[in-house]
């Protein structure tokens, strides 16, 4: 009882006079990519709002204006009009020790970045797509605002398809003489001549320090697809040429394995580069599609994290099902064994060394890489037409991004472990 | 060998076999020599292709001590220094290159390619400017020849650094018998660093001395014109164009203006072609027969109107006339819908165009007088038939045109159509027993599809409904409402719905099914009134009464009466989910706020009450879509 009062009386500034809308995030939500972009800008108009980890599928408690209900309306979001007493049973519900739940105060809209190429790409960015599509607005940059030292502007960094490591994605087998595939050469080059760069290679490295020293300095990076291993391989080659000839003009080095550098990596370790230039992978980072085997048995399973003791991976796996069927991307899910310690595995194959998703921190930041490419497109080829996400309101793939894009809106609070 | 063969010769008396015993040395020794020879070459081949293996295995170290030793025994073989020297540069050891290469120099001093790759050694070890000085140089060093150019271009190009390869082009052209071929490169290099305009220029210059290969470079520039301001970079040089300037600067330019969608520059040049080509109106006519297929009508009818008035005995008349007939037609029914106030349930069909619509139909006339016997000539009376029934309301002639094809074109494509339109005709007419024949003979017509078979058998059943033959048109319903995939299977349900629900208020059902009839004949007002005393009629059935309210809304936002059809929505909304009209009528409250007053405010709030009483209505959708486009309006 004692318990009961002294909740009611942490949340009653909040509650006091004020009813709330509850916008519930488990299977009766009618469209959950939209509460996210409802939650979103609800923070940029300086409302409050809750995020209530695994609780109705990790709901969101806004404070209460018309707007607000008239926008859940209008994008199909469903919600309820709580009172005082009723938010204040939901607080105490959460509260309860028995109840692996907690309550994360979202305080300010993130400002967000997406590395995009400026040029036509052959393929879709699913973050771009589902921002879009929620209503979040997001801001492109390309490496010249990255080399000029932009990224302090945002908080958070998106990276998807892009290659770090000057290989142009190691599409030369296919695509060499493809128009975009030359004209996507051709801007790289231009940005590398321009930034006062001899090699892409080169500057791309630079791109990928800077990014960490992003992330060193407290910024939120989230990658996707093949912007996770090429991002790491990048760092690990700063010291060396990876990259053929028919790349960047000149032969890589032959002894480059040897000379990665595994220290300067985020994520992974002790990986085997692919060296074959026309072979479309950079490295054993990757699981290969026979390992995974038939699409109807390719299912990833998030973990269940302590709400109260571990909020940072709770909040990252927040969904209305556990079990999500998987997707190929150029990366597809990344191989167990070249996770580094430390590294927190959010989603996995059961019973299989593929790992699908996974978070760490490094210096004053976190980062977050997704393997797979669209979350609801199993094999998203080169030239495919964009999802159309209307079709896919309740995607639980597309879900996990946007926890990503919410949780540096998050009070940070000092970690109970 | 030959001591041996003289003691030998000196120790043997007989003078025959020691002759014999020479030759037979001779030749042996021959044959020693030349195994021994071919033994060495074996082992220099083979090396040769281990060497190779480890260049493919990216086993340079390897590699290197194999061609080192197979160059210094033969140091004036090309492949040997070739594949030596790509192994210095897989290894980086630029200077051991460099001194190879200019040992060679030494060997062949006027070898262009050498001085290329020593260039590329240097740009590859980072060192550009020593690069672009060494091939430079060289150009000054040999006697002035654009296959030089050339060859240093090509090196420049595998270096990526093209605004050099650009320059060794340029220079190469300009010394050059055949400059078409420099110009090709040099325009691919243009479109290639996006200077759209030097890459035009390059492609003029080719087709104005060689006018044959208008199709290769209208393919090269159409391979990019798609990049951000490419397409109007080179209009603007094709069109400024003024050395040796010919016709396929033309046919270049209509293509380029269609590309860029400006079809009305594409027309004028064409008309240039015309006067230039003399070819009665061929050129037009592909044109404008191409912008039918984008559903450009407006500039297609133009275009066919203008072969027909200028070349009146071209060959291509009849396709002109055709096509003008097609174009104009489409334009006037795009016109219609632009005029009517589509977003009413119902709206009175009124036909504001009759000088267009007589155009279209005399055009029609003129084909029928021309193609009487053809499919053209059915297809002419049939698209009469048509403006006759939904355009002018002229129903007598829209049967006697239906008729003519069903009677005289049994072997037309729109036969069965003819019967389907005579019969909406009928019932609109009120000549519902021919109609019910016309759909009688459709039902059972193997030519008809499975889909006009239900249309069919679906408007039987309306009519059997006009009439008060309630079980008879249920029973056909049902037939329908077996076709799930079918388009006729929704509207069955509805109606069967309606009849399952109000049969047994007969007596008003008869008076609702002639109100539904009036508004098929288009006489909305005395439907209006029936519907008006269903809907105020206490002994009307409840369901009935829903029906006929929300009816009696729609025909009088049709006939205008808007203040009326708000009180009458209104009502139907204070039921909220007892009447099943109740969300239609707060959205159709809502689009006479939006439409009929030009109220956006109170159409705005219409469409948030809409969403907040009726989240899960089918037209949810609708209202989103209509609420988000006021507020960019507004904004």
């Amino acid at each position: 009882m004692l318990k009961k009062f002294l909740i009611i009386l942490f949340f009653l500034p909040s509650l006091f006079g004020q009813s709330k809308i509850l916008i519930e995030m488990d299977l009766s939500q009618t469209d959950h990519l939209k509460a996210y972009g409802i939650t979103y800008n609800a923070l940029l108009k300086g409302l409050k709002a809750d995020w209530l980890l695994n609780y109705k599928g990790g709901s969101f408690l806004i404070d209460y204006t018309q707007q607000i209900v008239n926008e859940c309306r209008v994008y199909g979001v469903s919600f309820q009009i709580l009172d005082a007493i009723q938010s204040t049973e939901i607080y105490s519900v959460i509260q309860e020790k028995a109840n692996n739940m907690n309550v994360v105060r979202l305080e300010k809209a993130p400002k967000i970045a997406v590395y995009v190429p400026p040029s036509f790409q052959p393929w879709d960015d699913a973050v771009t797509m589902v921002l879009e599509y929620a209503g979040v607005p997001y801001t492109k940059i390309w490496n010249d605002e990255i080399l000029k030292g932009d990224l302090t502007k945002y908080d958070w960094v998106h990276l998807h398809h892009e290659d770090f490591t000057g290989q142009y994605g190691k599409f030369y087998a296919s695509f060499s003489n493809a128009q975009w595939y030359n004209d996507n050469q051709i801007l790289y080059e231009n940005d590398a001549k321009k930034n006062g760069f001899k090699k892409v290679s080169e500057m791309m490295n630079t791109v990928a320090e800077d990014i960490k020293k992003y992330v060193g300095n407290g910024g939120f990076l989230f990658a996707m697809c093949s912007a996770t291993d090429s991002y790491d391989i990048a760092l690990a080659a700063h010291n060396v040429d990876i990259a053929s000839n028919i790349y960047d003009g000149d032969a890589a080095d032959t002894n480059a394995q040897s000379k990665l550098d595994f220290d300067n990596t985020l994520a992974f370790t002790d990986f085997k580069l692919e060296m074959n230039p026309y072979i479309y992978e950079y490295s054993n980072i990757d699981i290969q599609p026979l390992e995974i085997g038939s699409e109807e048995n390719d299912y990833f399973t998030l973990f269940e994290f302590s709400a109260k003791y571990d909020p940072v991976p709770t909040m990252l796996t927040q969904d209305h099902v556990n079990v999500i069927h998987g997707f190929m991307g150029q990366t597809t899910m990344f191989r167990k064994e070249t996770i580094k310690p430390g590294i927190i595995i959010l989603a996995q194959r059961d019973g299989t060394n593929q790992v699908k998703y996974i978070h760490g921190n490094f210096g004053r930041g976190t980062f977050t890489f997704y393997a797979g490419h669209d979350p609801e497109d199993y094999r998203h080829a080169v030239g495919d037409p964009p999802t159309d996400l209307s079709l896919y309101k309740n995607s639980p793939g597309y879900r996990l991004i946007l926890n990503n894009v919410l949780f540096p809106a998050a009070k940070k609070k000092e970690q109970k472990t | 060998m030959l001591l041996l063969i003289t003691n030998i010769f000196f120790k043997i008396k007989n003078e025959s076999i020691a002759i014999l015993i020479i030759k037979r040395s001779i030749i042996f020794s021959f044959i020693l020599v030349f195994t021994c020879l071919a033994q060495v070459n074996n082992n220099t081949n083979n090396l040769f292709l281990l060497g190779q293996s480890y260049i493919k295995g990216a086993k340079y170290i390897e590699a290197k001590e194999i061609f080192i030793k197979l160059y210094s025994q033969q140091p004036e073989n090309y492949q040997y220094f070739h594949s030596l020297n790509e192994v210095y540069i897989q290894l980086k050891l630029y200077d051991s290159s460099i001194v190879l290469i200019n040992k060679r120099l030494q060997l062949t001093p006027i070898d262009i390619n050498l001085y290329g790759i020593m260039g590329s050694t240097y740009y590859l070890s980072g060192d550009e400017k020593k690069a672009f000085a060494v091939w430079d140089e060289s150009i000054k060093k040999l006697e002035p020849s654009y296959i030089n150019y050339r060859v240093l271009a090509n090196h420049a190009i595998e270096r990526r650094a093209f605004e050099k390869a650009i320059e060794y082009l340029q220079a190469g052209k300009k010394i050059s018998d055949d400059p078409k071929m420099f110009s090709y490169d040099l325009g691919n290099l243009y479109a290639l660093t996006m200077q759209f305009e030097n890459a035009a220029k390059e492609y003029c210059t080719i087709l104005a001395n060689d006018p044959k290969q208008l199709g290769a470079v209208e393919s090269r520039i159409l391979s990019y014109s798609g990049k951000p301001n490419a397409l109007e970079a080179t209009i603007t040089v094709v069109k400024n164009w003024s050395e040796k300037r010919n016709i396929n600067f033309l046919f270049l330019l209509t293509k380029l203006y269609e590309e860029n969608e400006n079809y009305d520059n594409a027309f004028e040049e064409y008309l240039q072609i015309e006067k230039a080509q003399n070819s009665n109106g061929r050129y037009l006519l592909t044109f404008a027969q191409s912008l039918l297929g984008k559903n450009k009508f407006t500039v297609a009818s133009k275009i066919f109107n203008k072969i027909i008035k200028d070349y009146s005995t071209s060959p291509f008349l009849s396709s002109a006339k055709l096509g003008y007939t097609k174009a104009l037609g489409e334009e006037l029914k795009g016109e219609i819908i632009k005029t009517s106030p589509v977003w009413k349930p119902i709206y009175i069909k009124k036909n504001i165009l009759t000088q267009k619509t007589n155009e279209v139909i005399n055009a029609y006339n003129e084909l029928i007088n021309k193609y009487k016997l053809s499919e053209v000539g059915a297809e002419a009376y049939f698209r009469i038939g048509e403006i006759n029934l939904e355009i002018q309301n002229n129903f007598d002639k829209a049967v006697e045109n239906f008729t003519n094809v069903i009677n005289n074109y049994t072997s037309s494509m729109l036969f069965a159509d003819s019967y389907k339109l005579r019969a909406k005709t009928f019932i609109r007419k009120g000549e519902l027993n021919k109609a019910l024949s016309d759909y009688d003979f459709l039902i059972k017509d193997g030519r008809a599809s499975n889909e006009l078979r239900n249309t069919a058998r679906f408007n039987k059943a309306t009519i059997l409904f006009y009439k008060g033959d309630f079980e008879n048109a249920s029973n056909l319903l049902k037939q329908i409402s077996n076709f799930k995939n079918d388009n006729s299977a929704n509207n069955a349900i509805e109606l069967s719905l309606l009849l399952n629900t109000t049969k047994s208020d007969s007596l008003h059902l008869i008076k609702y099914a002639q109100a539904e009839f009036l508004i098929n004949k288009n006489k909305i007002d005395s439907a209006s009134l029936i519907l008006k005393n269903l809907y105020l009629n206490k002994s009307t059935s409840f369901v009935l009464k829903s029906y006929s309210t929300y009816r009696y809304a729609q025909t009088q936002v049709a006939l205008d009466s808007l203040s009326g059809a708000l009180i009458t929505l209104s009502e139907i909304i204070k039921e909220e989910k007892q009447n099943i009209f109740a969300d239609k009528a707060l959205f159709l409250k809502g689009q006479v706020y939006q439409f009929g007053l030009n109220n956006n405010i109170d159409a705005l709030n219409m469409y948030q009450e809409f969403l907040e009483k009726f989240p899960n209505s089918i037209i949810v959708d609708e209202a989103r879509k209509e609420i988000l486009k006021l507020k960019n309006k507004n904004e």
